[in-house]
C-alpha cells in the first residue's frame, strides 16, 4: 500500500542515494560518469539508480540520466503543507502558552 | 591581447575558463555548483544539512505520518495509536526518533508538536535543486 510519495521520501532517505540524485541534478550524466567520485561500486550505484527510477525521480534521455521535472514541484508542495501546518500549530501552542500560563500548556 | 581573442571564439561549456569574475556553474565541482546555487537563493549550509536529515527520517512511514500528524496538533502516543492502528511501542520508536533529531518538541504530559523549521529548510533544499534543474535541463525541457 506503499504511496507514490512514500516512494520518492524512501528513496531519498538513504544518504548515499539521494548524493547520487543530486549529482543528476547538478548535470544530466550517463551512468559510468555517475560512479566517478564516489565511493560506492557501480553495481551498488546502478542499485541506486535503479530506486531512484522506480520511484519516478529520474529517467533516460539520450543515454543520460536526467531528473522527471515535475517530481521536484510536487514534493516541494507536500513540504510546503507540512511546514504551513507546522507553522499553524506552533502558533497555537504559543498562544495558547500565552494565554494559560497557569496550565503550562 | 589573449583576452581579446578569447572572447571572439565560440563557448563551450567544456572550456576552460580564462576570464576573471564568477566562475560559471558548469564548470564548477558538483559540490561548489549546488554550493553557488545556495549562496544565490541564501539558503545556508546548515539548512541543507538540516534537511538532509529530515529526508533520512522521513523514509519510514509511519515516521512520516506520526510526524503529519504532530504538524496538525499536539498528539501522544495513544492518539497515534488509535489513528495509525499500528502498536504503541511502534509509535512511541518514532516519537523518540523525531524528538531526538529535533523534528518534533513535547508539549506537556507526553504530547508532541512538530517543528515546523525543518520542513521549511527541505523546502528551501528543494528550491536549491529546482533552481539547479532549471538550469541544467530548462532549455531542453522548453525545446521539446
Amino acid at each position: 500500500m506503499a504511496s507514490k510519495l512514500d516512494c520518492v521520501l524512501e528513496a531519498l532517505a538513504e544518504p548515499t542515494r539521494r548524493e547520487i540524485f543530486e549529482r543528476v541534478v547538478i548535470r544530466p550524466r550517463r551512468l559510468s560518469e555517475l560512479v566517478e567520485g564516489l565511493t560506492v561500486s557501480r553495481p551498488a550505484v546502478s542499485h541506486h539508480v535503479k530506486v531512484l527510477r522506480q520511484a519516478g525521480l529520474v529517467h533516460t534521455v539520450n543515454d543520460r540520466l536526467e531528473v522527471v521535472l515535475d517530481v521536484l514541484p510536487t514534493l516541494r508542495t507536500y513540504f510546503d503543507r507540512l511546514w504551513l501546518e507546522a507553522s499553524l500549530g506552533d502558533t497555537w501552542i504559543t498562544y495558547r502558552r500565552a494565554e494559560n500560563n497557569d496550565l503550562g500548556l | 591581447m589573449s583576452i581579446t581573442y578569447q572572447d571572439h571564439r565560440p563557448r563551450t561549456s567544456a572550456g576552460p575558463r580564462t576570464g576573471g569574475g564568477r566562475p560559471h556553474p558548469s564548470r564548477l565541482a558538483d559540490a561548489a555548483a549546488l554550493d553557488a546555487v545556495a549562496g544565490l537563493l541564501a539558503v545556508s549550509g546548515g539548512e541543507i544539512g538540516e534537511a538532509r536529515g529530515l529526508l533520512t527520517l522521513l523514509g519510514d512511514p509511519l515516521r512520516r505520518v506520526v510526524l503529519e500528524q504532530m504538524a496538525r496538533r499536539p498528539c501522544n502516543t495513544s492518539l497515534l495509536a488509535g489513528m495509525t492502528g499500528a502498536g504503541s511501542q511502534d509509535i512511541s520508536h518514532r516519537i523518540r526518533g523525531l524528538a531526538k533529531a529535533g523534528a518534533v518538541a513535547p508539549a506537556r504530559n507526553g504530547f508532541y508538536f512538530a517543528d515546523p523549521r525543518p520542513a521549511d529548510c527541505v523546502r528551501k533544499y528543494l528550491d536549491v535543486l529546482l533552481t539547479m534543474t532549471a538550469y541544467t535541463q530548462g532549455a531542453e525541457a522548453g525545446g521539446e
